[in-house]
């Protein structure tokens, strides 16, 4: 697809409303997401570091972070709640007395970066794996799908939470791969990994009608190679099925992370990720539900977005559906 | 004239699973000499297909050989075959989906030339078109703004740009349009007279092969039945099966005779002795039991019958 054809589909896309508002949300979760520290630098509150005995000012007054309990017996701490005026602690503060809004910036720096790179590294997986099974054939195929069946037997979030477990204490050790236990790429890795099948099952269906079709058996009878063949036809005709893949396996792996990051198996503290945040909000429910629910909208939008914005893509480029 | 193409007891077959085995074409000889025109004409599921895809080694046979220009070419690796690929091309059927549609019929045509490292691409491609009767400005369009028409003379073009020997056209005219039928046997005609290519066509079409033929060989069930004499197969058929498909077409000075009884039995389980006698109208006990073979029968044709009409 030329550039010219990239514009045409923005524009035939553009015009669904709900396209419009997905991808216009998409846009300010990510450009907001990557403004973090700049957020944290001008309201001045540093959003990794415990604080419980700071204050800050409001409206020239100024206020403890933890307030006194507000139950008759006056026992314990309540964080600050929000005052929604921009500036610190706008959506109040954590029980270590974080500012929330900064850590829910940074949070998604990390949900988002997770969950694109889980994405696109699923996608390189199924893609290889499936054009493999798919052109390939044969006992290729057949030891490729009976994997898959394997792998997707399994439920994603069991298999998900066992490989986390197993990694999330000591990293991970592979020959001469190591991964520190808190490194993103293990969560990265683990998330691609589960959401394989998915995506390369209907790849492989693709793969497969793609290689019976006349004009790819027209270029072997012409005596092109199986690499040109992959290159030239197949690939170019797979590349809008990946691209159609691509969000809604991105809201799948969105929603694995924070999964994960809130049984403190995916993101490590200091880290924070919106999984984190709601972890962090859990004790604070009755009396700070901000603190979990800023994040949950965070993801619930960032999902729906994703979505819409993968079904308008399936809807423009890959009309009769790919092998699903 | 000298053999081209040569064909030694063919099988192609296909497992299926559960031991069940699908026999596409059994034991199929012929020949093709160069610049001749054989059509292989049967019902759908004969094996026609199958077997112009194994001549020219799209698909490997099972069995038997395949000879081109007095060299065996069956079972060649991808890498040996490709110097012979050059020689012999392939016109598919569906011509809509014999062109990548995201790539214009311009690059599609440069495609066979540049697998194979020619030069002058460009005018090559030019050519070509004008050979076919197009203009060169379709160069730029994509393979869904063309008509069938267009589409299959574009299909011609490329199977010709390496200059082959040999073309296997699979019903280059059972998609298009009557009238559009004409223009492109005319095209094949005259592809013939001005390049001297040699042509196998495939086709279920007899008034088509009449006009596009110089030899037919019909098949039933993966075998050749009767080969021979474009117009003496057709005017004098002498297997009955020829006969049977001869009296199926519509006449307008005739009534139709009563067709065939039956369906094509399944090549999966093949009947015994001779495959026709299932439906054969003048089948004896002996045909059930013994296979007749390809035997000449005077004016250079082979007929397998043992009771030849």
């Amino acid at each position: 697809m030329g550039g010219d054809g990239f514009l045409r589909m923005i524009r035939a896309l553009s015009v669904k409303k709900g396209v419009a508002l997905a991808v216009a949300a998409l846009g300010f979760v990510i450009l907001a997401s990557l403004c973090a520290p700049l957020y944290a630098q001008m309201v001045g509150v540093d959003p990794f570091s415990s604080n419980i005995a700071g204050t800050t000012t409001r409206h020239g007054q100024s206020l403890d972070l933890m307030q006194p309990n507000d139950n008759p017996l006056h026992l314990g701490l309540t964080p600050l709640g929000p005052d929604w005026s921009p500036g610190a602690y706008m959506l109040g503060s954590d029980s270590q007395g974080r500012d929330v809004a900064s850590r829910l910036l940074y949070g998604g720096r990390s949900s988002l970066l997770i969950a694109a790179s889980a994405a696109v590294l699923c996608l390189c997986l199924s893609g290889s794996i499936g054009i493999c099974a798919g052109y390939f054939g044969g006992w290729v195929d057949v030891v490729l799908s009976r994997l898959l069946d394997i792998l997707w037997a399994i439920p994603v979030y069991l298999f998900a939470i066992s490989l986390s477990v197993v990694t999330v204490g000591h990293g991970l050790h592979l020959g001469f791969i190591t991964l520190a236990a808190d490194s993103f790429l293990i969560p990265i890795g683990i998330i691609a990994l589960v959401y394989v099948p998915y995506a390369a099952r209907p790849l492989r269906a693709r793969v497969l009608s793609l290689s019976r079709a006349e004009f790819v058996m027209a270029a072997r009878g012409m005596g092109a190679s199986d690499f040109r063949i992959l290159r030239r036809e197949i690939l170019p005709s797979l590349a809008p099925s990946m691209v159609v893949l691509g969000p809604l396996v991105m809201a799948l792996c969105l929603l694995a992370e924070s999964a994960l990051s809130f049984l403190s198996l995916g993101v490590q503290a200091p880290a924070a990720s919106w999984g984190t945040l709601i972890q962090d909000g859990e004790g604070l429910l009755y009396t700070r539900p901000i603190v979990a629910i800023a994040p949950g909208i965070a993801i619930v939008v960032t999902v729906l977005a994703l979505n819409v914005l993968g079904n308008a893509l399936r809807d423009h480029l890959d009309p009769k559906g790919t092998g699903r | 004239m000298s053999v081209l193409l040569e064909a030694r007891n063919l099988e192609k077959s296909y497992r299926l699973g559960r031991g069940r085995v699908l026999h596409a074409v059994s034991g199929v000889s012929l020949q093709v000499r160069k610049g001749e025109a054989l059509a292989l004409v049967g019902e759908s599921g004969c094996g026609k297909s199958t077997l112009g895809r194994t001549l020219i080694g799209l698909t490997q046979p099972t069995s038997g050989k395949v000879l081109f220009d007095g060299q065996e070419i069956s079972g060649l690796s991808d890498r040996a075959m490709r110097p012979w690929r050059a020689r012999m091309q392939m016109v598919f059927q569906d011509s809509s989906a014999a062109f990548n549609p995201r790539r214009t019929v311009g690059e599609s045509l440069a495609e066979p030339l540049r697998i194979h490292r020619r030069h002058g691409v460009r005018e090559r491609v030019a050519e070509l078109l004008d050979q076919v009767g197009l203009s060169q400005s379709v160069a730029g369009r994509f393979p869904h703004e063309f008509s069938g028409g267009q589409r299959q003379r574009l299909n011609i073009a490329r199977a010709l740009a390496l200059g082959p020997e040999l073309l296997v056209a699979d019903e280059p005219v059972s998609a298009l349009d009557v009238s559009v039928q004409a223009q492109i046997v005319n095209l094949f005609g005259d592809l013939r007279a001005s390049l001297g290519v040699a042509c196998i066509f495939i086709s279920h079409d007899l008034s088509v092969v009449r006009q596009m033929a110089d030899r037919i060989a019909v098949m039933y069930l993966g075998s050749i039945v009767e080969e021979g004499n474009g117009l003496n197969v057709l005017d004098r058929p002498a297997h009955p099966y020829t006969k049977a498909l001869l009296d199926a077409v519509p006449r307008p000075d005739r009534a139709l005779p009563p067709p065939l009884q039956g369906d094509v039995p399944s090549p999966v389980n093949p009947p015994s002795g001779c495959r026709f006698h299932t439906r054969c109208p003048i089948a004896q006990p002996r045909c059930a039991t013994e296979r007749p073979v390809l035997q000449p029968s005077g004016e250079g044709r082979q007929v397998a019958c043992h009771y030849p009409l």
